[in-house]
């Protein structure tokens, strides 16, 4: 008995992805709806059928595919092809990823945008939070003083400071940058402060009677050491640092993936809003996904 | 002359508002070339000798001098093998013994430097394991790369704390003979100085062995059996047997004086 059920939940995607196909293709579209070019629905659901059959050794990729299948699957019947009336906040999926194909040049657009000042930001706060923090950890005197300085402005929210950034700084820009600067920074700086601090005693020592210079020191010994703990800090800010970004753009810029969202719900046009939501939901997974990868390229020795 | 000498060395740890004394008084000479094993309880000093001897701590009172001048900081004529694995652990086996002789020959080539590397390597019986990092070696191995990278750096002055004591009685019959072999190849001799808590090891070892109590020095041992050394006939010897008699009746006076004063044990 257990074992039928078993099989029947590693079916149930590749059923629920042919009813998909089906339901798309055959299945007439309400006369209340328009839709222009189904072919981006059905690349997404072929997609995901992809992804499945790569990871078909994990068993939890049977159940989240299947979800994903059914949620298109209701999304699908609940907009496109038992919609009653306008379904103006309900847009179709069949014309929410055709957006991906008729706006690409804004979507780039605004990508390229909001990664600019995302990268600028980053490697602010990378280099920064990096010198700053083996300095701090590495000597007892400054961390004396800086840390209890520390520990009242670091738990500040960074996108507190947007508005008085715009207002201080000489543009929408480089406000943005520095709040995103900062909320990167502080985790980096940090989980820095934190390791360099507790470095191993046998470590220290068998680098001292080395008689290593003090640039050696920091360089070849302390900087390898924090690395792991770099990448722990950017598994979470790099994140919440581009959902600032975006929560920002929505306020006051003029491009970007949060100005993309904004600018359409403006004008109630939900269905770029959604596709808006998507495309940030897709740039968060490929950010973490690249992390991950920098772990484990870069931290081999752990 | 003196190679290594300590005269009237005190040290004291401070911590926050609270001071311990670990060494008081300690006064010793190691010729060039010598071959010195320190024993003694735990908790008696050793360790905090050697970090003075390797230059990590300066005595809190009394002198330290290699060849007859003072000495203070750390150099690189001296190399260390610590009592926990002192890898780095962000370095393959290749790199870390590679960065030790860097630091010394810092006008030699990458290449060249590689061939110490794996010269050191193979002789402490480790082939092919250039590009493992130090969490993917036994605790034996860690400790033979940590051999490798020391020997390598060619140091005047070698110090080890407890080189062996991580290891099972196998490795470590292995490692004294490896070692051995290894003093008796280069060709000039270096000075050694030891801390271990295997007397037969320091009898094998050593020229001569001090024996710690009490904060200092409570006793010395001079071991003169012949050069090359052989475990087996040495340990067959009568003369071995009463030395190392002589040596644990230190040991037991010890505990049963530190046992009256309720203080450490063995
Ligand atoms: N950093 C430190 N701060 C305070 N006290 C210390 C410190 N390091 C060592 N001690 C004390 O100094 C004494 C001598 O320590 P040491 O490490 O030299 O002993 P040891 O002879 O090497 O012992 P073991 O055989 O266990 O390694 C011990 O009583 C220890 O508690
Ligand atoms: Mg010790």
């Amino acid at each position: 008995m257990k074992k039928i059920l078993q099989n029947f939940f590693k079916i149930l995607p590749h059923l629920l992805f042919v009813a998909l196909l089906l339901v798309i293709i055959f299945l007439p579209d309400s006369k209340d709806v328009e839709i222009e070019n189904k072919i981006p629905f059905i690349i997404v659901a072929i997609i995901f059928e992809v992804q499945l059959l790569l990871q078909w050794k994990k068993a939890a990729i049977y159940d989240v595919t299947s979800i994903v299948f059914l949620i298109l699957l209701i999304w699908d019947f609940k907009a496109t092809k038992f919609a009653t009336g306008r379904k103006l906040l309900l847009p179709s999926p069949e014309n929410v990823f055709q957006i991906f194909v008729s706006d690409y040049p804004k979507i780039i657009e605004g990508l390229i945008s909001s990664f600019r000042l995302l990268g600028i930001g980053f490697l602010f706060a990378l280099v920064l939070g990096v010198v700053f923090g083996m300095i701090t950890g590495w000597f007892t005197r400054v961390y004396d003083t800086v840390m209890p300085i520390v520990k009242v402005i670091s738990p500040i929210p960074a996108i507190i400071y947007t508005p008085y950034a715009i207002a201080c700084l000489p543009s929408f820009q480089i406000a943005q940058i520095f709040v995103l600067a900062i909320s990167m920074f502080w985790g980096i700086f940090l989980n820095i402060v934190y390791r360099v601090s507790h470095v191993e005693k046998e470590i220290v020592d068998s680098a001292r009677t080395l008689n290593l210079s003090s640039s050696s020191m920091f360089f070849h010994i302390l900087f390898p050491y924090s690395v792991p703990s770099v990448i722990n800090a950017l598994s979470g800010s790099l994140t919440s640092a581009f959902m600032v970004l975006t929560a920002a753009e929505m306020i006051g810029a003029r491009s970007g993936l949060g100005w993309f969202v904004k600018y359409y719900s403006d004008y109630a046009d939900y269905t770029r809003v959604v596709a808006g939501i998507i495309i940030i939901g897709i740039v968060v997974t490929v950010l973490n996904i690249v992390i991950k990868f920098a772990d484990q390229k870069l931290v081999r020795w752990h | 002359m003196a190679k290594l000498k300590f005269e009237n060395v005190y040290l004291e740890y401070h911590d926050k508002n609270d001071y311990y004394s670990a060494l008081e008084d300690v006064n010793f000479e190691i010729k060039e070339g010598e071959f010195v094993s320190i024993i003694g309880s735990s908790g008696c000093g050793k360790s905090t000798t050697l970090s003075i001897l390797s230059g990590l701590k300066d005595p809190t009172k009394g002198t330290f001098y290699i060849d007859e001048k003072e000495s203070h900081g750390t150099s690189i004529n001296r190399a260390v093998v610590f009592q926990n694995y002192s890898l780095f652990p962000w370095m393959t086996t290749k790199k870390n013994i590679s960065f030790g002789i860097k630091q010394v020959e810092k006008h030699k080539s990458k290449k060249e430097i590689e061939k110490i590397a794996k010269q050191y390597l193979n002789a402490v019986g480790l082939d092919g394991i250039d590009n493992k990092y130090p969490y993917q070696l036994s605790g034996g191995m860690r400790q033979r790369v940590a051999i490798a990278r020391t020997l390598a750096m060619e140091p005047e002055i070698l110090l080890m704390d407890e080189p062996f004591g991580a290891v099972d009685a196998k490795t470590r019959v292995v490692l004294q003979d490896m070692l051995l072999e290894l003093l008796e190849r280069g060709n000039e001799k270096k000075t050694i100085v030891m801390v271990t808590h295997d007397i037969d090891e320091a009898i094998l070892l050593s020229d001569r062995v001090f024996f710690m109590a009490d904060k200092k020095i409570a006793k010395e041992f001079q071991v003169d059996f012949a050069r090359p050394r052989n475990r087996q006939d040495i340990f067959a010897t009568s003369k071995y047997k009463e030395l190392r008699q002589e040596i644990m009746s230190y040991f037991y006076k010890d505990v049963k004086e530190n046992i009256g004063n309720e203080e450490v044990v063995l």
